[in-house]
């Protein structure tokens, strides 16, 4: 008995909140998300980009000294020719090194 | 300017596809326009919800752009175990007790200035409330869990399952939330319940 007045009342239920609740028009709100998704990920990347830059302002200057720390080993271990190589090419090679990984690790940050 | 009939392709074949294959479609190539088909195929629900939920439709509509766009930043967090509008509801939900939260705290706030509140959103009667009045007096019947698991239940047609994965409670206090709801229904509306 009290099956059938279960089912009996989840009908009545069902009716009534179809009654009570007919469908939402869209009416703009769908392009309204999509927009503001747009404009997050334009602000994410923006974002992305200027902390890549500062990273890579700030971090210009270790890597150099750690470049001539390698130049110091290198000319223990290889003799003076190895550091004259370094020496010569030192800051075009750190911000080359800098400026190929930057994007990459951008959009890994952005993933 | 993207090609016309390129386009129209891309939005038909969005519009084709099942729910997986536009979550499938939107992570792996971020494609905007099949989750611009989600959102125009589900809108309708979550507000509606969120509508019965909140009992106010410019928060309702809030929190659903905001379950929308949470949505697309977890989107590749969706297993594909489970239907989609399930786990968008879960988002939902989410949404919705958490502004429910800081309503509470604004209004713990307001009262310890002993001001008067006069803005509390999940007031029945409030602008913007236009429910059909038998639907309003059963739900005003009933305590928040019981009309959220009742409005899912029966306005989005989940299952228990899929409400309990929703709100994160167990089955069996689902089953007894609905069980109570429909108790005091019939207590309180005879005539709506039919159950005398």
């Amino acid at each position: 008995m009290t099956g059938i007045h279960n089912q009996q009342d989840d009908e009545r239920l069902r009716g009534l909140f179809r009654e009570a609740m007919p469908p939402v028009a869209d009416d703009g709100f769908s392009d309204r998300v999509l927009r503001r998704i747009g404009q997050r990920k334009r602000i994410r990347r923006a974002v992305l980009y200027l902390a890549g830059g500062l990273g890579l302002a700030i971090g210009a200057r270790p890597a150099t000294d750690l470049l001539m720390a390698a130049g110091d080993w290198m000319t223990a271990s290889l003799g003076q020719s190895a550091v004259l190589a370094v020496d010569r090419f030192e800051p075009m090679i750190v911000v080359v090194v800098l400026g190929l990984l930057s994007p990459f690790l951008v959009s890994l940050l952005e993933d | 300017m993207e090609d016309p009939i390129a386009k129209n392709l891309k939005l038909s074949t969005a519009e084709s596809g099942s729910d997986e294959e536009l979550v499938a479609r939107a992570v792996s190539l971020q494609d905007g326009d099949a989750f611009g088909e989600l959102v125009r195929r589900h809108q309708s629900r979550v507000r509606g919800c969120l509508r019965q939920l909140t009992r106010d439709f410019a928060l309702a509509d809030d929190l659903a752009q905001e379950t929308f766009v949470r949505a697309w930043d977890k989107l590749s967090s969706f297993s594909g175990q489970g239907r989609f509008v399930s786990w968008l509801m879960k988002l939902a939900y989410n949404e919705f007790l958490q502004s429910r939260r800081k309503a509470k705290r604004y209004s713990a706030a307001v009262d310890r200035f002993g001001t008067e509140q006069t803005a509390v959103h999940n007031q029945a009667g409030s602008a913007g409330v236009a429910f059909s009045s038998d639907l309003e007096v059963v739900l005003a019947a009933l305590s928040e869990e019981e009309r959220s698991v009742m409005v899912m239940s029966f306005a989005l047609g989940l299952s228990h399952a899929e409400i309990g994965d929703v709100t994160g409670m167990p089955i069996g206090t689902v089953k007894s939330h609905i069980h109570r709801a429909r108790q005091r229904i019939r207590e309180k509306f005879p005539e709506e319940s039919g159950g005398k």
